[in-house]
Parts: C-alpha cells; sequence; structure tokens
C-alpha cells in the first residue's frame, strides 16, 4: 500500500490538510443490465424513438 | 439471523395472496357499482385502474401487518461485545452540502467510536462532489478544523473530484476503486447521515459473523426535524416505518433491501458485482443508472452475496425534508430513478424478487396518474351517464326504480380509507399493548399524533398526488430531472414560494371544483377532500413549513437523545460559538444561494 498519486480527476491537494488516501485500487467491472433477448432490449429502444419519449435536457 | 428463503417465500406469498384478493374485492364492488346504469367501456376502464390502485394500496398495508408479526429472537444481538478484526471506510459522500453540520456529524461518530476502543479500526474519507467553488473551499477550511479537533491526521481522508460523472455512484466507485483493497467493509453514509459507534461496531460484526453477507443495511430514523411537515414526517418515520421495515426484513429472504445509505458493504463484494454501467440511450431512461442503490442490491443478490436489512440495529439517524416542496423536489428525482428501472425488469440473471421490487418501485410512482386518471374518468363517466329510466317498457304501469348502489360505493370507500388507515391503527394499538407509547409521550400524546398525521397527510395526499402525476409525465415526455440538491434547512417557505410552486395545483383544483358545480352538481361533495387541499395549496405548504411548538409528534429522541446526538450537538456549538458564527452564516448564505439557483 502507498500514498495516493495525484490524478487527472483529483481536484483537491493531497496535503498535510486533506490527507493521503491510501492507494489500494479494487477495479469494477462493468456490469450486464441490458436484456439479452433482442426483443425486450428492443421495446425501450423503440419507444424511444417515439416523439413521445423525446429528450430534451435541463429540468 | 435472516429469515429463511422458505420463511421469506411463505411471507411474500402471503402478502401478495392478500393484496390480490382485496383488490379483487374493490373491483368486483366496484363494477357492481358501476353497472347499475350499464356496463360502458369507461366503466371497464376505471374497473381497471381502481384494481392496479387497490394492489398498491394493499401490497403497502400488507408489509406494516406482517411486520406486526416479527418477533425478534435473542441471537439477533448475541455478537454485541465480540472483537472485530477488519478495516472499514467510513464514506461521506458531500454535494454541496453544509460543510460544518456535514463535519460536526463526523466528529461525533468519530468521538462514538473511540468509546467502543475500536476507533483505530475506522477511516473517515470524505469523497467532495461540491460544484459550487466558495463551498469547496469552505469545506476545505473546515476539515482542516476537523482533522485538528479530533486530532485525525492519518485516519480522515477528503478529496474532490474535478467533475462528479456517476453523481453519488460514481463517487463511490472513484473511491472503491483506489483505495477500496485497504479495507475490507465500507459504510455508505449520507451527507445527513448520524450513527452510534456502536451500531457501526455491531454492523462490522455481523458482516465478520456471515462471510457470504455482501451489504447490511440499517433503518434510519429521521431527526433533527423542527417544521409541522418535518415533525410530521420524523413522527411518522420513528412510529410507523419501524414496523414496516420489521415487514420487509420478514420477506427479504436472501434479496434485502440498499436504500442508499446508513449500509455497510463488503467492500470485494460490491467492487466484484456493483460497476454500474452507461445505459444505452439518453436521460431520462438511458444514461448513468439515477436510483442506483436498488440496483447495487440486485446484482449483489445475482453475485450470490446476501443482502440484508437488521431492524434491530438502532443508533442509525439521518434528517429529511423540512417542507412539502423539498420533499417534493427530492420525490422528482426518486421517480426518475425509480421508472428507469423500467429498462432493467429484464436484466440478465437478476432473482425474481430484485425483479419485483424494481416493479414496486415503479408502481409507486405509476399510482399516483393511475388515481388522477381514474377521478378523471369518473368525473367524465357521471357526465355521460343518462338519466334513470323509470318506465323502460311501453305501457307500464308501476315505475321500476335502479338499484340504489350508494352502499356499494360507501363500502369501496370505506375499504379504500381503511387500507390507508388501519395498518397505523394497528401500529398505535400495538404500541399501547407494548408500552412503546411512551417513548412517544404516552398513549394520549401518540394518539393525538397519529390522528394529526393522518390529518395531515390526508390534507398534502392530493398534492403529492399531482406532484408525482406532473413527475411521471416529466419523465415519459422526456424531461431529465437532472441532479438538484435537496434544501434541507428550515428555511420557512414564503407564501409567495408556495404560489410559485404549487399555482398550477391551485388552478387544477378551482378549474375541477367550477366545473363538477356547473355540470355534476351532485358530486362535488363526493370531490371536496381532493379538491379542497389542492385550491388551498399554498397555505398548505406555508403553514407546514413553520416550526412546530405543540408537543404533538414528538419522538424518543426529542425526549431521550442517544449519546451521538448530543456529542453532535456539543461539536456544533464548539465550532459555530461567537467566533465562529459569522463563518456558519456565510456558509448558509452560499449554500442557500446555491440551492435556490
Amino acid at each position: 500500500m502507498s500514498a495516493l498519486p495525484l490524478s487527472e480527476t483529483e481536484e483537491s491537494r493531497n496535503d498535510a490538510v486533506t490527507g493521503q488516501l491510501p492507494y489500494a485500487p479494487l477495479p469494477m467491472p462493468r456490469q450486464r443490465l441490458e436484456a439479452e433477448s433482442w426483443l425486450l432490449r428492443d421495446i425501450f429502444g423503440r419507444m424511444m424513438r417515439l416523439p413521445l419519449f423525446a429528450t430534451r435536457r435541463g429540468y | 439471523m435472516g429469515v429463511s428463503a422458505g420463511r421469506a417465500g411463505g411471507y411474500r406469498g402471503a402478502a401478495l395472496a392478500l393484496s390480490v384478493v382485496l383488490s379483487a374485492a374493490a373491483s368486483s364492488l366496484f363494477i357492481q357499482f358501476a353497472s347499475a346504469d350499464g356496463l360502458g367501456t369507461l366503466d371497464f376502464l376505471r374497473t381497471a385502474l381502481i384494481a392496479v390502485s387497490t394492489l398498491w394500496l394493499a401490497w403497502g398495508a400488507s408489509q406494516s401487518v406482517i411486520g406486526l408479526f416479527y418477533r425478534q429472537r435473542v441471537h439477533d444481538r448475541a455478537l454485541t461485545g465480540a472483537p472485530i478484526r477488519g478495516r472499514t471506510a467510513i464514506l461521506v459522500p458531500v454535494y454541496n452540502e453544509d460543510p460544518i453540520e456535514t463535519f460536526s456529524r463526523i466528529a461525533a461518530m468519530d468521538a462514538s467510536l473511540a468509546a467502543t476502543n475500536m476507533g483505530h479500526l475506522f477511516d473517515f474519507a470524505v469523497l467532495s462532489d461540491t460544484r459550487d467553488a466558495s463551498i469547496a473551499e469552505s469545506e476545505e477550511k473546515w476539515f482542516a478544523r476537523l482533522v485538528a479537533s479530533r486530532n485525525a491526521r492519518g485516519r480522515m481522508f477528503y478529496r474532490r473530484r474535478k467533475d462528479n460523472a456517476g453523481k453519488k455512484a460514481g463517487n463511490i466507485e472513484d473511491f472503491i476503486t483506489r483505495s477500496g483493497a485497504a479495507y475490507e467493509f465500507a459504510l455508505i453514509l449520507d451527507a445527513d447521515s448520524l450513527m452510534e459507534g456502536e451500531t457501526i461496531v455491531e454492523m462490522v460484526r455481523r458482516m465478520e459473523a456471515e462471510p457470504k453477507l455482501g451489504l447490511l443495511q440499517t433503518l434510519p430514523a429521521i431527526v433533527g426535524a423542527r417544521s409541522r411537515f418535518g415533525k410530521a414526517m420524523q413522527f411518522a418515520a420513528n412510529f410507523f416505518s419501524p414496523v414496516f421495515a420489521r415487514g420487509i426484513a420478514l420477506m427479504q429472504g436472501r434479496e434485502g433491501p440498499f436504500w442508499g445509505h446508513n449500509a455497510m458493504v463488503r467492500t470485494r463484494a460490491f467492487a466484484a458485482s456493483c460497476g454500474l454501467p452507461q445505459l444505452s440511450g439518453k436521460p431520462p431512461f438511458g444514461g448513468h443508472v439515477l436510483s442506483h442503490d436498488y440496483v447495487e442490491a440486485a446484482l449483489l443478490a445475482r453475485a450470490g452475496w446476501l443482502v440484508r436489512l437488521d431492524p434491530d440495529l438502532t443508533g442509525s439517524y439521518e434528517e429529511g425534508p423540512e417542507d412539502l416542496i423539498a420533499f417534493a423536489k427530492r420525490d422528482r428525482r426518486w421517480c426518475q430513478g425509480n421508472l428507469q428501472h423500467g429498462r432493467l425488469l429484464f436484466a440478465p440473471g437478476l432473482r425474481t424478487w430484485n425483479r419485483f421490487i424494481f416493479l414496486q418501485g415503479i408502481l409507486a410512482y405509476l399510482s399516483s396518474p393511475v388515481w388522477a386518471l381514474f377521478l378523471f374518468l369518473s368525473l367524465a363517466a357521471a357526465h355521460f351517464t343518462p338519466p334513470p329510466d323509470y318506465f323502460p317498457e311501453p305501457y307500464q304501469l308501476f315505475p321500476v326504480f335502479p338499484d340504489n348502489q350508494t352502499s356499494k360505493a360507501m363500502a369501496l370507500l370505506v375499504g379504500i380509507f381503511g387500507l390507508l388507515i388501519l395498518p397505523k391503527l394497528l401500529i398505535l394499538v400495538r404500541a399501547i399493548m407494548s408500552g412503546d407509547v411512551r417513548r412517544f409521550g404516552g398513549a394520549v400524546l401518540a394518539g393525538m399524533s397519529v390522528a394529526a398525521e393522518l390529518l395531515l397527510s390526508s390534507l398534502l395526499a392530493p398534492l403529492m398526488l399531482m406532484f408525482q402525476t406532473r413527475s411521471v409525465i416529466q419523465v415519459f415526455l422526456g424531461l431529465d430531472g437532472g441532479w438538484p440538491p435537496t434544501r434541507r434547512d428550515s428555511a420557512i417557505v414564503s407564501l409567495r414560494d408556495a404560489w410559485a410552486a404549487t399555482n398550477w395545483i391551485v388552478l387544477t383544483g378551482v378549474c375541477c371544483l367550477t366545473g363538477a358545480a356547473y355540470f355534476l352538481p351532485e358530486i362535488v361533495p363526493w370531490l371536496l377532500p381532493v379538491v379542497v387541499p389542492m385550491t388551498v395549496a399554498p397555505l398548505l405548504v406555508s403553514w407546514s413549513s413553520h416550526p412546530e411548538t405543540s408537543a404533538l409528534f414528538r419522538s424518543p429522541f426529542e425526549v431521550s437523545p442517544s449519546p451521538v446526538l448530543l456529542e453532535r450537538e456539543r461539536a456544533l456549538l464548539a465550532w459555530t460559538g461567537p467566533q465562529g458564527i459569522m463563518e456558519i452564516v456565510e456558509n448558509k448564505q452560499a449554500a442557500g444561494a446555491h440551492r435556490h439557483a
């Protein structure tokens, strides 16, 4: 276990004020969540192409 | 300690069967009532809607009734006192929160852990996703003070991400992927979470005693409410929710709930099972998984880990919204997250119960537009009903009066209100019989509080129905709810702010009332319980946001606060004394300006 190196995703200073988190990476593999059946997967895929489900950002 | 899969299956089956029977009974009563003047398309539609609505209500009622049968077994607490070995990271994700409020909770938890003599096995990590530069600066300043006051260099850490990719789930993932292997367990909190040190240690004991346990959830009690709305919610959460939670615990089997905070995970299990992908397509149905907690619980169960809620774990606290607007804003986020779970109903390999829980979460929000549609169709049906024909046959001597179906309508109405009210009354009766009411000020005060909570929730229910209906429509129209922070200060909602948030509800209420009075005056009395609260919505919202000064809604933690609550008050007072008072005001203003932006 070594000191955490600065990374691009980290903005705060790793100094005496904020402390140094231990560097001990643990991978988090992406899980499969989409339905395997093309039919079930496509129900939503096709629904979202309908005008009713057209995406507008900005709540 | 958990309920066996077989017994859980029995409870699930019983709750489901009871719900289906009650829903069928309600539908049958309704169709008899509606068929008095002949059955039309509208009647079949309304019967389908009433079947869905009552199924949902009956399901909630069944859970609480089952919860009344929960008996804590002796060996549930047998682990207390056993030593622990594993290291635990206590994760405090923050997002534009008031650092003084959050860090004083950390100070209190640290002191509470120190009192267990096992504090050396725990590190705190503040995981900041704060986007406001002035709040971020304040976070660093107050973090330094926290570390100094607790002499915690080397066991309290603060880091801030440059962007908040993946929001809270991404924030936790960022920690796990960079530091997770250093800890056997991670206690996931919210910024407003507070937990007793002994409770945290006990959670580690239970995780160590059950190697297949991937996640252990506590039931957080709501504390710190000041407004009428907040205190009513706090009372409901402390008086009713434990029974509901016991119902969930009896039905959970190996697939318990995760509510996103005040829960401990086995770090390696979480890392191996809970890497969330981006869903294909754009928000609101695609993109990041919003209500990630339910999904993470399902993924852990899919990987064979045990996910469990232990309702006997006390000493777990959180704070809640102080007014209806803040509540509705949070609810809007949850609505979008739950509806997004429609994408995951057929995810590969999930356990049936987890799929059912997704469906339950979706129904929780769809039930509002279903009720709204039912009311609308009932108005339409009343309008299109032909007048009674007393002489259907030519040359008929005596009139034929249509069957009076009022008794069936009343029975249905009583049944529906029964589903809403009966579980709460049963919980009150049980609390009186067990003596638990003493913690809530005695039988009389608890009874009055239950009555007041029923009255207030009945008055606010039509408003929530409107907010939720709008939320569902917004999500289906593709309006992305984003991630607005919830206002959690106790500021009173002015009439002007309340009007701005609810004027569309008032307008809908006035239109319904005048339309009904003009076209269908005979049904106006039936509509009043729904439309009157709608027409006075701003008054209700503003009034309920004022401080509650009476003895009503007393919670056990106000009468005898637990040690960590007292410790937190001490820390807050020490930090916001005469010298710090200006700083907290500045922080509040900065946070408030951001929150209202």
